[in-house]
């Protein structure tokens, strides 16, 4: 009895509710992850962060890629600081200092920034 | 009975400093330096353009390492700032360049006494992170000259923890 009541209401209540968000929420939120991060593309965001750090006077003339670390463009902990700054003046956020301790390259950078959907 | 847990130093050139907190301001210095160091910082720079918003504050750790630059009130504020940072980044050497998300510069005062010397005031959760490590003593050593500052840091640790 008790077996027959739960069997009802699992396919009254549960079933369509999983199918529901099974079947269609998946669509509209794959699409929203792989073109947009608030309202900034990835693509965007890669590019004003190259771009920032392409404009560093340190980073003059050095090809910059988004795999690129700060490291292998003869970047210290200051000049990071420095850059980190620079890219929260860029995107309108502040980067909390437990995170931007551990940003020490481009693609941590962009990585940081796709997940902060505040970013302008 | 203490063992010694490492070593670090750092030098720096203090016109980045200035250069960085001309192009960034106080978000530049929010970044590595508490509001005490900041407080510090703006009484030795009276330049209006970057003081503005100033807390002025009559800290008697303003009177610290030796000044020879009293035409120069600038350059001393930079001097200072550059002072700070090269014992942060000292310190952070010292410790084994290990997770620099968990020191957060922010968390180091360096301070002086009145007679000049400088030495650590950790707050927390850095204080907290130190203990954990087992470290219990920070020698510190600051100078700087003309262009450049320069840190020298020692911290001794329990000799029952592990590095």
């Amino acid at each position: 009895m008790i077996r027959n009541t739960f069997k009802l209401v699992s396919n009254i209540a549960v079933r369509p509710a999983f199918s529901s968000t099974f079947v269609r929420q998946p669509i509209v939120a794959s699409s929203m992850m792989m073109r947009n991060y608030g309202s900034i593309s990835e693509k965007e965001i890669t590019d004003r962060v190259i771009d920032v750090v392409s404009k560093y006077d340190k980073v003059a003339g050095k090809s910059v890629q988004p795999t690129t670390t700060f490291k292998e463009l003869g970047l210290d902990s200051l000049d990071s600081a420095d850059i980190l700054v620079a890219v929260e003046e860029e995107f309108g956020i502040e980067i909390p200092d437990e995170e931007a301790d551990k940003i020490t390259s481009c693609a941590e950078t962009i990585s940081y920034l796709r997940k902060t959907p505040t970013a302008k | 009975m203490n063992k010694l847990f490492g070593i670090g130093n750092d030098i720096v050139k203090i016109s980045r400093l200035e250069a960085s907190f001309k192009r960034h301001g106080d978000k530049f210095l929010k970044r590595a330096f508490n509001d005490v160091e900041i407080s510090i910082f703006k009484s030795l720079n009276p330049t209006p353009s970057i003081t503005e918003g100033i807390n002025e504050n009559s800290n008697s750790d303003i009177n610290n390492e030796n000044n020879n630059n009293n035409n120069n009130s600038n350059k001393r504020g930079f001097e200072y700032l550059a002072g700070r940072w090269a014992a942060k980044e000292s310190i952070y050497k010292a410790i084994g360049n290990q997770d620099r998300s968990k020191l957060n510069f922010q968390n180091i005062q360096i301070l002086n006494e009145p007679n000049g010397r400088p030495y650590v005031n950790l707050l927390e959760p850095t204080q907290t992170y130190f203990k954990e490590l087992g470290i219990n003593k920070i020698h510190i050593a600051i100078s700087h000259d003309t262009d450049y500052a320069i840190s020298n840091v020692i911290l001794e640790s329990n000799e029952l923890k592990k590095n």
